[in-house]
């Protein structure tokens, strides 16, 4: 396996499932792998100029544009990345994966499979929350049944809805046991997804009051305030089970204006942008003072064709459609070319899931034949289709650009653009439009999260309405098979059939971007709600 | 006359407050999405977000809710912040001392640059300075204060290194470091600001400076300062007084871009944020504190003035 | 009260009317510079006025005769200069003198009253502030002397509740008191010389009986001089002692107000009383000049009046008449000066207007 077949497949057990929220939505293009790329990727996902020792000290201040979703740090409850992202400084899972993207223990020390159909977690001794409440079986169950509290609202549930039984068999050891077998369920306990919060916490927080005092887990670093529109400050828990922290503490300040946060890296009076847009990369590449992380994703930006409804019930007028758009001019020109054309549901980045589809055309570049499918397909060029897209960078660019591609071939449109709350209420809520374009920041531990909701009929992002029986049964095979060969098999051929029916045009797959000072040290990249301080230094 | 001028001014500020919450409210519920769907996400389950549809109270009709808010709101009861999980009350006591703040040293720098130009530029008309001042206002008033912002922080934070680049500092915890803070989010703020006033109070200055009671000054041998700075000015100063007051209005939403900008946790993002999450607690007080503060504005105008001319509030 | 006043009284108890010359204007030439070229606004004007004296200077609007007022108090507005020509103050150049001196003595010397009365005076201040203002520029009184002085100088106008009216605006008094109140300010300092433009224009008519009684009482008992600009004939017939008659910029005719209106020597005054209801025969229907006054661009040579004078001869259009003495401190300035025999107003019929004038 050559190297950056290793970043790849990597990629594929850490980027997982992250729904599409607005939140992340504005945090996926950076929040996610903060891992390094090309020539750093080899030296085991950290920062550039990792050479001197390790220091201890000093407050690692961080940006974020987005105010933290309530409940702050509700981790079973948001989908925020960026808010599960710092979440993830406090808290810990069950399990971890680790730069190569294997499942790595975290609170549970080992875990076996006596069957299909069970998962037995021996979890470590001695590890308290930051409450001093000590971490036990108990605490495990309790984290899996909050969630899977409808009054809870977590949209996490599904991960576990399979869970039938849940046994404390002593103090340290848990048995679950599945009603089905479920490919995706020891990846669903990886730290980033089921952050394990203190119950006695949660528990005392007395009725509408700020979850921030009920933020409690057993993580390297614990919440100390949290200002609205401000800031959220942690410092380092001295008692974390894998050693103290380097860092003292980090800030993470909340900077809507990228252009702000980018200034406040150059004068160092940020170390960090938790996202970056990809239309900063080429600054900071060319700032000494900087790096620029930046890695193929599995994410996928997508054009939906509501196939419920005319003309995009006739399936040439889709493949027209998406034959009509430029996909790299889209990763130049809006992505500065931090972002490769997308063929199907499958990135690249995904590793031994990516088949090379190309010899179908539909998902590829070509007007001149898009034109002649349209009218082979009797299109009527002088109807007016409504497209929606939204405010919100680069979706908005995105939009633009898929628009000025497709009244070149033609085709008449009336667009649309709100705010993507507004946007995501017809788009996703009541299904009310023709065609419209956003993304789908998918998890990239298990392809999975990436087709079955999307694709299988009635699936709860199903966004085009599709109903194939044959992509069915591809999706749902592939989530009980445990064998990862055969899955992959499976994963392709499902991802063939949407490519060849065009439910959406698969667009461009955007890097993930973070610039960061050279000062940073030790940063590890774990997954996409996790970019792991917990090694991280100072130079001073 | 003056208390009753004072007592219509009050009921009418009553009306516009009752007025504009009930068109806030309804605005909000007309767009669509909601907090629900905002925090569960596109993917939460239609059991989810019926769940906490239900939680936050968002499946009554909105005549209710609107009844419920308003009852609570006229006990000083602005509700909880969906999605800050903060009472709207405190969240505003947080933020809007921050914007007044920034407002009122955007206005100090606006008259600060305004008047003396405007002065200069109506006593030398068509001068070369008086055009100068007067392409700059252009400019001015022009200029996006987004784009002005983020040159302002690449020259003197990035470039120069002499302020910093974003973020608040209370006034309590560092005098001097709250003033360095302030600074660019002030001229941003106070740019397009100023150059209104100045081209407001430059023409009434150059329409004051040909009256007869002038001429009578410069007869008596009223020095020329005094006749501009006490006889002039105070004439001129009535219409703008008008502009200052109007575009006190201007000042608030300019406050939701320039706090964008620098980071400042003021009352702007805040009612940004509420809009684009669909936060009804938080854009229904935040709104209602700018219509009070706009409101408030203008009464102390319109008091203003009765002080500076005797004959507006007295003559029938 | 007027005890008070007497200091200004013995400044000029000593002069009679013919005394020295309090001022003198030689050869002004006030210019406009316009787009079109510039205007000759005021050209070559002369003028003498002595300590006591109320002189009248009567024109048309348009005349020249607020600009040359403008001019000797150095007020012109923007873009007139003064191009040429001396003014003589006490004997004393004022254009020799600064900006700064001449403020110094606007207000304190001089006084000038103004047509508008209402528009004259500043609409957010009081009186007593505005009046308080000249006093305060021009001596070193206290704020309490200042207030005193103010109600004592609105006492000598005549307002009969002066401290009311002191803390009054502008806009709580009626047009008649305002002049007085610009009168006040006008005299605060006690001037030599008072120049009232069109004092009573905007004033109906008993109020402007009342103020010219009131300026009357000025020159008898405070020996103020008075020059009075007014297109209003029957005004100077009134109170002045001397006239200049201005035309176009120019001084046309000047007389003692007695041989002017018995006997005109200049076409155009002679016009000019053709133009004034009452002043001319019941049986004459009343007149309006004809034409219009020349632009004072570029000037051609001759008179000025030529093209309105019903008396114009070849050589009016190529030579400029001189001002010349014509009797006993008169001077006109027209070639048939002596020859032409002009109506002017009767002097029976002055006196007869005189006697049906309002009685205060």
């Amino acid at each position: 396996m050559n190297p950056s077949q290793a970043v790849l497949e990597r990629l594929e057990i850490e980027l997982r499932d992250h729904r599409l929220t607005r939140r992340n939505l504005i945090g996926y293009s950076a929040a996610t792998a903060l891992g390094i790329v090309g020539a750093n990727a080899g030296a085991g996902l950290r920062s550039a100029a990792a050479q001197d020792e390790p220091q201890s000290g000093g407050v690692l201040l961080v940006s974020t544009s987005e105010e933290p979703f309530a409940p702050a740090f509700d981790s079973h409850v948001t989908t925020s990345l960026l808010t599960g992202r710092i979440g993830y400084l406090a808290y810990n899972g069950l399990v971890n994966v680790d730069s190569d993207r294997n499942v790595i223990p975290d609170l549970a020390e080992s875990w076996e499979n006596p069957d299909s159909q069970t998962y037995v977690f021996h979890l470590r001794e001695g590890v308290t929350f930051h409450d001093g409440t000590p971490f036990d079986a108990e605490a495990v169950k309790f984290n899996i049944e909050r969630v899977l509290d409808p009054a809870t609202a977590s949209s996490r549930a599904a991960d576990f809805a399979l869970i039938d039984e849940i046994e404390i068999v002593d103090p340290l050891t848990i048995r679950l046991h599945l009603s089905a077998p479920f490919a995706p369920m020891l990846s669903a306990f990886r730290r980033s997804n089921l952050a394990i919060i203190s119950p006695t916490a949660i528990q005392n927080l007395p009725e509408g009051d700020d979850f921030l005092n009920a933020s409690i887990g057993t993580g390297p670093f614990k919440f100390v305030s949290y200002t609205r529109g401000d800031r959220v400050v942690l410092e380092r828990n001295e008692e974390y089970y894998d050693g103290p922290a380097y860092l003292d503490g980090i800030e993470v300040l909340i900077i809507p204006e990228q252009s702000t946060a980018l200034a406040g890296m150059q004068t160092g009076s940020l170390h960090y942008m938790m996202q970056t847009n990809q239309e900063f990369g080429p600054q900071i590449e060319s700032n000494p003072d900087l790096q620029l992380l930046t890695t193929p994703s599995t994410i996928w930006d997508f054009l939906a064709f509501n196939v419920t409804r005319e003309p995009f019930t006739d399936k040439r007028v889709r493949q027209a459609f998406s034959m009509a758009i430029d996909r790299e001019g889209i990763a130049q020109g809006i992505y500065k070319g931090l972002a490769v054309p997308a063929q199907g549901a499958l990135s690249p980045a995904f590793g031994s899931f990516f088949r090379d589809n190309s010899d179908i055309p539909f998902q590829t570049y070509d007007p001149e034949r898009a034109v002649a499918l349209l009218e082979e397909a009797g299109f009527d060029f002088d109807q007016e289709i409504r497209f929606d897209t939204f405010t919100e960078r680069p979706w908005g660019l995105v939009g633009d650009a898929l628009v000025a591609q497709l009244t070149e071939i033609g085709v008449k449109l009336t667009v649309q653009k709100p705010d993507f709350n507004t946007f995501a209420a017809y788009f996703y809520d009541t299904g009310d439009y023709w065609l419209g374009n956003s993304s789908w920041t998918g998890g990239g531990v298990d392809p999975d999260s990436l087709m079955y909701k999307q694709f299988v009929t009635g699936g709860a992002s199903n966004v085009s309405k599709s109903s194939n029986a044959e992509l069915d049964d591809l999706l749902n095979q592939a989530r009980i098979e445990l064998d990862t060969e055969t899955r992959a098999e499976l994963y392709n051929q499902a991802n063939r059939i949407a490519m060849e029916e065009c439910y959406v045009a698969f667009l461009v797959h955007p890097n993930l971007t973070e610039g960061m000072r050279n000062e940073v040290q030790g940063y590890v990249f774990r997954d996409e709600y996790a970019g792991s301080f917990d090694g991280c230094w100072l130079v001073q | 006359m003056r208390a009753r001028f004072l007592l219509a001014k009050l009921l009418w500020t009553v009306f516009v407050l009752f007025g504009s919450s009930l068109l806030i409210f309804g605005l909000m519920h007309l767009v669509p999405g909601d907090p629900a769907r905002a925090m569960l996400g596109p993917l939460g389950t239609p059991d989810a977000v019926a769940a906490l549809r239900e939680k936050l109270g968002l499946n009554d009709s909105v005549l209710k809710q609107y009844t419920t808010w308003i009852t609570h709101a006229v006990r000083g009861d602005l509700g909880e912040s969906i999605l800050l999980n903060q009472s709207v009350s405190s969240l505003l006591a947080q933020r809007l001392p921050i914007t007044l703040a920034l407002s009122f040293y955007a206005l100090i720098f606006a008259l600060f640059v305004a008047l003396p130009a405007s002065v200069i530029s109506a006593t030398r008309k068509n001068s070369l300075l008086d055009y100068g001042a007067r392409l700059t206002a252009l400019i001015g008033v022009a200029m996006p204060s987004f784009w002005l912002g983020l040159m302002l922080i690449l020259l003197f934070a990035v470039k120069l290194g002499v302020l910093p680049v974003f973020g608040y500092v209370s006034l309590r915890e560092d005098p001097v470091d709250h003033l360095r803070h302030m600074v660019l989010p002030a001229i941003t703020l106070g740019a397009a600001y100023s150059a209104l006033i100045y081209e407001m109070n430059r023409s009434s200055l150059i329409e004051v400076l040909q009256q007869d009671y002038i001429r009578t000054a410069h007869a008596s041998g009223i020095p020329s300062r005094l006749v501009l700075f006490k006889y002039a000015f105070r004439n001129a100063l009535v219409p703008t007084i008008t502009v200052i007051g109007i575009q006190i209005g201007y000042l608030m939403s300019g406050a939701l871009l320039v706090e964008a900008v620098f980071a400042i946790p003021g009352m702007g993002r805040l009612l940004v944020n509420g809009v684009l999450s669909r936060d009804y607690p938080v854009v229904q007080g935040a709104m209602l504190v700018t219509v009070l503060i706009f409101v408030f504005a203008n009464l102390a105008v319109d008091m203003l003035y009765t002080v500076i001319d005797p004959r507006i509030g007295r003559k029938r | 009260m007027m005890s008070n006043l007497s200091p200004l009284q013995q400044i000029n108890s000593g002069a009679t009317r013919e005394m020295g010359q309090l001022l003198e204007v030689r050869g002004l030439r006030t210019e406009i510079p316009t787009r079109r070229g510039v205007v000759r606004a005021v050209d070559g004007v002369d003028l003498v006025l002595h300590e006591g004296e109320v002189v009248g200077l009567v024109g048309e609007s348009g005349c020249g005769k607020t600009l040359t007022a403008y001019s000797i108090l150095d007020l012109l507005p923007k873009p007139g200069v003064v191009a040429a020509g001396e003014i003589h103050f006490r004997g004393e150049d004022l254009r020799r003198k600064s900006t700064e001196e001449r403020r110094a003595i606007r207000g304190n010397d001089i006084g000038m009253i103004f047509q508008e009365p209402l528009s004259a005076l500043n609409p957010v201040f009081t009186v007593e502030t505005q009046i308080g203002d000249v006093l305060r520029t021009h001596t070193n009184l206290d704020s309490t002397a200042i207030k005193e002085r103010v109600v004592e100088l609105l006492g000598h106008v005549g307002i009969s509740a002066p401290e009311r009216v002191a803390r009054s605006y502008p806009f709580e008094l009626s047009g008649g008191m305002r002049q007085r109140v610009l009168i006040a300010m006008a005299i605060a300092c006690r001037p030599a010389l008072l120049i009232a433009d069109e004092p009573t224009t905007a004033l109906d008519a008993t109020i402007q009986a009342q103020i010219m009684v009131l300026l009357q009482t000025l020159v008898e008992e405070d020996g103020v001089s008075i020059l009075l600009i007014t297109h209003d004939l029957a005004l100077v017939a009134e109170l002045c002692d001397r006239v200049y008659v201005m035309y176009a910029g120019t001084v046309v005719e000047m007389a003692p107000v007695e041989d002017l209106y018995v006997r005109p020597r200049h076409p155009y005054t002679s016009a000019l009383f053709q133009c004034i209801p009452g002043f001319q025969p019941s049986d004459r229907p009343l007149a309006a000049i004809e034409g219009s006054v020349p632009m004072l661009i570029d000037i051609p040579p001759g008179c000025r009046f030529a093209d309105r004078c019903p008396y114009v001869a070849d050589r009016c259009r190529t030579e400029t008449p001189p001002l010349v003495d014509v009797g006993a401190g008169h001077r006109a300035a027209c070639h048939f000066a002596d020859s032409l025999d002009l109506p002017g107003p009767a002097s029976e019929q002055l006196e007869q207007d005189h006697a049906s004038a309002p009685v205060y």
